[in-house]
């Protein structure tokens, strides 16, 4: 192989999250000469996969960046202050853990509805081949101490006797209104707040509030969510539901959800014949004049390399050899989310039953924990066993919530204790043997257009935009790639589709 | 038409597995060349290095009722810059790992690879070391640089299956990837073993696939 430095390269991708592995996959049957590097020593940047090692050196590697939270004294705290912490790991003192790289823990679990743009687009790029997709099960809320399981479809909600009839019309009739509502009429307006909505024109009694929430996933208090996004994101909802089979709304990617998709989609580009280079940053770049239209990169290893683009998410980028950004684009300020990621020392098996007898088995189920009092609810996403993000006989549990306030890791603490306490009824004592707590600064919603950040004048640096925080994969990260992808072929993207390619030719069947 | 649907679901009784190996060794060992006879039953002695990674598949039937399929992935090419491997790697079931016979310095490569894959890949992933080359040493025994004996004694110590091989003569190919074929957990319900509980197993997400799970029409 040619070394590095010879020649001039197409694009430098930086970075291996999703939306630069899809864009890496999105060339991968071009001509172009592409390298892809990461600086660090895994694939999926802050969509990664990691084991349990792993997810602890990327703890450690964060103490002491951001804002602090007061001690948790329930932590065994590892942080360089003893009286702050932002970042912790925990560890039981009896421990049921496995080996550490029997764990796949996902920096940003994310489930997908049947009903998105995006899986189709996995299918004709021909990549779901090498990748298995699990069910997601029920969605649960947690309110007033009692856990009950949302209805997924109109008999589920006549059938359920904790309903009253009025209840019941109440519910067929905000049925109704989403599915009827004609998108074009609210979209891009502010419309009133979601608790509005349900208290007023559809006469929701405010103990429905936060099962309807759940099926909107929108993270915010009901008084601050938007009741156009949300009634948008509830008919999601609704149309994917039994798309894939009986009560099933969503799948995620086995071993590690997005983490693994990404994984995947960069295979596709070494298959293309793209270089891989793990544990290589930008260290600077130098685009000084418009001569030959070329950009000059140097790697972390100090190898310098010519392109003609380079192109990566804001944290794969060195930030001050840039100028500042050209762009029309109104991005989404990031929002302080708290997270904490659980193992657990039982299966929960409560949370994984089918919702019929022919159906698949969910291998993951939501909880809303309902916090009252005007408060953002958490979010717990549990997986099973059978992600195969954990040994058999345990699960994880990721919780996140965008309060904000020191106590948050509290919150997500006293969530996940309280879903422990029950599910124990069916199963011996489950505690928690491991768990990382972390704060991230995300977007809370998706960009509004897909329009490209770029750095110089030139338009050879480009930044793809943060993905926001949500549990549930946004279609808008293909608007984003398609736009760059159009950008680095130019008039040749005429020549192809987007995402859409033919099976590779199977050897056996040639000549 | 080829039949790689979403893999597995073979009509007629039987067992129907899919595994992912992965292709590990020095430059010019003859990886891509072994996979070629395999795959293709075909040899180039002129074989340039592969560009790029390679993505093949091929089938191996362990008895009439038995079918075991092979994602591979050959790291082709990219040996050098030690990035592909960990993404190959990753969920691998099976890895074959190369030397050649008349290089003395590729058994060490080798043995490096071993170790990583001990130490980051899946725990129970099976592990096979190839000695390629053997038709150069039946040539001419002076070449041999790495005994026989020495091979196997390591292979044993750590684990691994063990043959010589010529993907010129096609001398133990077949015989590799069989060996390997008869050591997955073909009765567990383990990764990509689709003939398992389809309730648990992985979905379909080809349109025209939905209503009809398990129909069983994939000539596979």
């Amino acid at each position: 192989m040619e070394s590095l430095t010879e020649g001039v390269w197409d694009a430098v991708i930086s970075g291996t999250s999703l939306p630069q592995s899809l864009l890496a996959l999105a060339l991968s049957r071009t001509d172009l000469k592409v390298i892809h590097v990461d600086r660090n020593s895994y694939y999926g940047g802050v969509d990664a996969g990691l084991s349990l090692k792993e997810a602890e050196a990327w703890v450690e590697a964060r103490k002491g960046t951001g804002k602090v939270f007061p001690a948790l004294t329930w932590l065994t705290v590892t942080a360089s202050s003893s009286e702050s912490v932002e970042y912790g790991i925990f560890k039981a003192e009896q421990s049921g853990l496995g080996l550490a790289r029997a764990y796949t823990i996902s920096l940003k679990p994310q489930i997908i509805y049947a009903k998105s743009r995006f899986l189709p687009s996995l299918v004709s790029s021909q990549i779901h081949t090498q990748l298995e997709f699990q069910a997601v099960g029920a969605f649960w809320v947690f309110s007033d101490g009692e856990l009950k399981k949302i209805p997924s479809n109109r008999e589920d909600v006549f059938a359920d006797d904790s309903l009253s009839v009025r209840d019941k019309r109440r519910l067929m009739g905000l049925l109704r209104h989403v599915l009827e509502n004609n998108d074009d009429e609210t979209a891009g307006t502010r419309q009133e707040s979601l608790k509005i909505k349900l208290q007023g024109q559809l006469r929701i009694p405010e103990n429905l509030e936060a099962a309807i929430q759940a099926l909107t996933l929108t993270t915010d208090t009901t008084v601050n969510v938007d009741s156009g996004v949300a009634m948008a994101r509830l008919k999601r909802h609704l149309l994917s539901t039994g798309y894939f089979g009986p009560g099933l709304a969503a799948v995620i990617a086995k071993y590690g959800g997005t983490s693994e998709i990404a994984q995947v989609a960069c295979r596709a580009g070494a298959v293309g014949g793209f270089v891989y280079l793990l544990g290589h940053g930008i260290e600077s770049i130098r685009a000084e004049s418009a001569e030959e239209n070329l950009v000059q990169v140097k790697l972390s290893d100090g190898t310098q390399i010519s392109t003609r683009r380079i192109v990566g998410m804001e944290d794969d980028l060195p930030s001050d050899s840039l100028a500042s950004l050209n762009t029309s684009q109104d991005t989404a300020p990031p929002h302080p989310v708290s997270h904490s990621i659980s193992i657990i020392s039982s299966r929960l098996g409560s949370f994984f039953t089918s919702a019929s007898d022919t159906g698949p088995v969910p291998a993951v189920s939501i909880v809303l924990v309902d916090r009252g009092q005007g408060q953002a609810p958490v979010y717990l996403q549990i997986h099973s066993e059978d992600t195969g993000e954990c040994p058999t006989g345990q699960c994880i549990i990721y919780a996140s919530t965008v309060q904000s306030n020191p106590s948050a890791q509290h919150t997500l603490k006293s969530s996940v204790d309280h879903i422990l306490t029950a599910a124990s009824e069916n199963e011996d004592n489950p505690v928690v043997l491991w768990s990382i707590h972390y704060q991230s600064n995300e977007p809370l919603t998706a960009p509004q257009s897909s329009a490209l950040l770029f750095h110089d004048d030139y338009k050879r640096i480009f930044q793809l935009p943060k993905r926001p925080h949500d549990v549930a994969l946004d279609d808008s990260v293909l608007d984003s790639v398609k736009a760059m992808w159009q950008e680095i072929l130019g008039e040749r993207s005429a020549e192809y589709d987007f995402l859409r390619f033919e099976e590779r030719p199977d050897p056996n069947e040639e000549e | 038409m080829a039949g790689r649907g979403p893999a597995g679901r073979s009509g007629a009784g039987g067992r129907f597995a899919q595994f992912k190996l992965v292709l590990l060794g020095e430059s010019a060992v003859g990886k891509s060349s072994l996979v070629l006879r395999f795959v293709k039953d075909q040899f180039d002695d002129y074989r340039e290095s592969t560009i790029g990674a390679a993505f093949l598949t091929q089938t191996v039937t362990l008895d009439e009722n038995t079918t075991v399929k092979f994602e591979i992935w050959d790291t082709a090419g990219q040996e050098r810059y030690k990035s592909l491997a960990p993404m190959y790697y990753r969920n691998a079931h099976c890895a074959v790992v190369v030397y050649d016979i008349t290089q003395a310095s590729s058994l060490d490569k080798a043995k490096s690879w071993i170790k990583e894959l001990q130490r980051q890949a899946n725990e129970n992933i099976i592990i096979a070391l190839a000695g390629n080359k053997k038709d150069t040493v039946d040539e001419n025994p002076d070449k041999r640089a790495v005994p026989t004996a020495d091979a196997e004694a390591y292979a044993k110590e750590a684990g691994l299956l063990f043959f010589e091989t010529s993907a010129k003569t096609s001398y133990n190919v077949k015989e590799l990837f069989t060996a390997i074929a008869k050591k997955l957990p073909l009765d567990q319900a383990g990764p990509r073993n689709l003939r398992a509980n389809p309730r648990t197993g992985p979905l379909d997400l080809r349109p025209e696939a939905t209503g009809q799970q398990g129909a069983g029409n994939c000539n596979c």
